[in-house]
């Protein structure tokens, strides 16, 4: 239990603001600390499965998945890209209107993406995951995680380049946010 | 593969929205051992670590003051020349929030969390086991010195379904700051166990029934014995009387936390390690009602609304009392707080 204490105290120092930036980019701000903290409660009742040091990460926003797919039913979720993108006062200063304009509308293509391309996309280019590492958090074999990274690009450049379209409707906030977890 | 990677990143890197917080700085505590699944506390015990013996309490003097419970009363007359200061815990280390956060919002988020939580468990007739460390302040306040002593204590109770109980209280060693305040001290500092029984209605502090479900039916049943404190001191008073009394079953729980949610001047304070080292987030408020400006602080586990344990602490000045502000004047940890079938 001593070891254990001790590895699984270093993962948290180590991972805390990963868990939290993890969190963050996918729920409101005031929701962030607690569900932050509730990841590494799983993780703590999980310490026999926790793999090891430079695989520990992928493994813990898997749970932190799992944990927002239970929190959202009642949390407000982050706000849309576009709305944050625009509502940042660099934008408002110095900033040239050009690229301005250019990140609002990568934002707003974000936006009209299904929730699974933009969780894909938030891995690929927030959490600066690898294909395997993606396989990881999803749950899913890594031929599958590379093709659903194959076709979030392709749609991604779809919206950012073709018409203006609404998002089209999609599964439900849970069961896209726990997709994988439990395959 | 790496392409289709790269050509992601060139596009929607630049619109993390928690870049900002890669400068973040503040870990909060990290989680320990958890709960049992009939436990409403944490299953991990005090660490025997950093402070343990400096630990003290306040304890009120015939001479001139009074601690009362949780609250810390006292009144002064003629000069105070402390001779050294008293040492008392240190205040909790808390990991404020990087933003204001609202401390009602989150209070009411952890109570859908403590109404889903399932723990404890309860089977009818079982009885009501409560385990708790406590430090209190100890002071008397002369007419030209102030003594203070601190003494930990140990208390154990069972308080049966028929509103029967016993409980147990194992005074630690008093630490006295001199042998001259040793001699001094007028009260009791004996270490001997004290064991009281009660039979069923000969408590009345919260001992009948179970408390209300409803924030409304809550309140009134928390004013149904007299104080002399105003709101929201009043309330919050009320309801650390009750936890040291009573263990809460789920929804229980979750009220509670919503009424301490519309308190009027509860205020989140951001994450800490209760004295039983387990990880938890602060709520207080400040009043000076009971004589000298004091905070108090409920600390809560956010994953399930269980309350770790409560303090007080003097945050401007001490009056009279031998301490170096700020100063923790006493504090309560729920160590068990379980249903079990012995008694």
């Amino acid at each position: 239990m001593a070891d254990g204490q001790t590895y699984f105290g270093r993962i948290y120092r180590r991972h805390y603001g990963d868990v939290r930036r993890f969190v963050g980019r996918r729920l409101a701000e005031d929701e962030v600390e607690d569900v932050a903290a509730e990841v590494f409660v799983v993780a703590w009742r999980r310490l026999a499965d926790m793999p090891a040091e430079e695989r520990v990460l992928p493994w813990l926003y898997g749970i932190a998945r799992r944990v927002l797919a239970n929190e959202f039913r009642r949390a407000r979720r982050a706000q849309d890209l576009a709305e944050h993108v625009a509502s940042q006062p660099e934008h408002r200063n110095g900033d040239h209107a050009e690229a301005v304009t250019d990140r609002v509308a990568a934002a707003a293509a974000f936006d009209r993406l299904r929730e699974n391309d933009r969780e894909i996309l938030r891995l690929v280019a927030w959490e600066n995951l690898s294909t395997a590492e993606i396989a990881t958090v999803l749950g899913c074999a890594r031929t599958t995680a590379a093709m659903r990274v194959r076709r979030a690009r392709r749609r991604l450049f779809k919206s950012l380049h073709g018409p203006e379209h609404t998002r089209p409707a999609e599964p439900s906030v849970t069961a896209s946010a726990a997709e994988g977890a439990n395959r | 593969m790496r392409r289709a990677e790269q050509q992601i990143r060139d596009v929607i890197q630049p619109l993390d929205p928690m870049r900002q917080d890669e400068r973040a700085t503040g870990v909060p505590p990290e989680p320990g051992p958890l709960t049992s699944s009939d436990d409403e506390q944490s299953a991990v015990r005090p660490r025997p670590s950093r402070g343990q013996s400096r630990r003290r309490v306040v304890l009120a003097g015939a001479t001139a003051v009074v601690l009362l419970g949780s609250g810390v009363m006292w009144s002064s007359s003629g000069p105070s020349p402390s001779r050294s200061y008293a040492a008392t815990p240190e205040p909790l280390t808390i990991v404020a929030p990087q933003q204001d956060q609202s401390a009602a919002a989150k209070l009411r988020r952890i109570a859908q969390r403590a109404a889903a939580s399932e723990v404890p468990t309860r089977a009818t007739g079982h009885t009501e086991h409560i385990e708790m460390k406590s430090w209190y302040l100890n002071s008397q306040i002369g007419n030209d010195n102030t003594v203070s002593v601190v003494q930990p204590q140990m208390r154990e109770s069972w308080r049966k379904p028929d509103g029967s109980g016993r409980s147990t209280v194992t005074p630690g060693t008093p630490q006295f700051q001199s042998q001259q305040d040793r001699r001094q001290w007028s009260s009791d500092t004996s270490t001997d166990t004290r064991t009281d029984q009660w039979a069923p209605g000969e408590r009345d502090l919260f001992a009948d029934g179970r408390p209300p479900t409803g924030a409304d039916e809550l309140r009134q049943w928390l004013h149904q014995h007299p104080s002399g404190q105003p709101e929201p001191l009043r309330t919050l008073t009320a309801v650390t009387d009750l936890l040291r009394n009573r263990v809460l079953l789920p929804q229980e729980r979750a009220t509670i936390l919503r009424v301490l949610a519309e308190l009027p001047g509860m205020h989140y304070t951001g994450t800490t390690r209760d004295r039983a080292g387990r990880p938890g987030q602060a709520f207080s408020l400040e009043s000076d009602d009971s004589g000298l400006p004091t905070q108090y602080t409920v600390i809560i586990d956010p994953t399930n609304g269980r309350f770790l344990g409560h303090e007080t602490m003097l945050t401007t000045t001490a009056g009279k009392l031998n301490v170096k502000i700020p100063a923790v004047t006493s504090y309560e940890t729920y160590l068990t707080k379980k249903f079990t079938t012995q008694s």
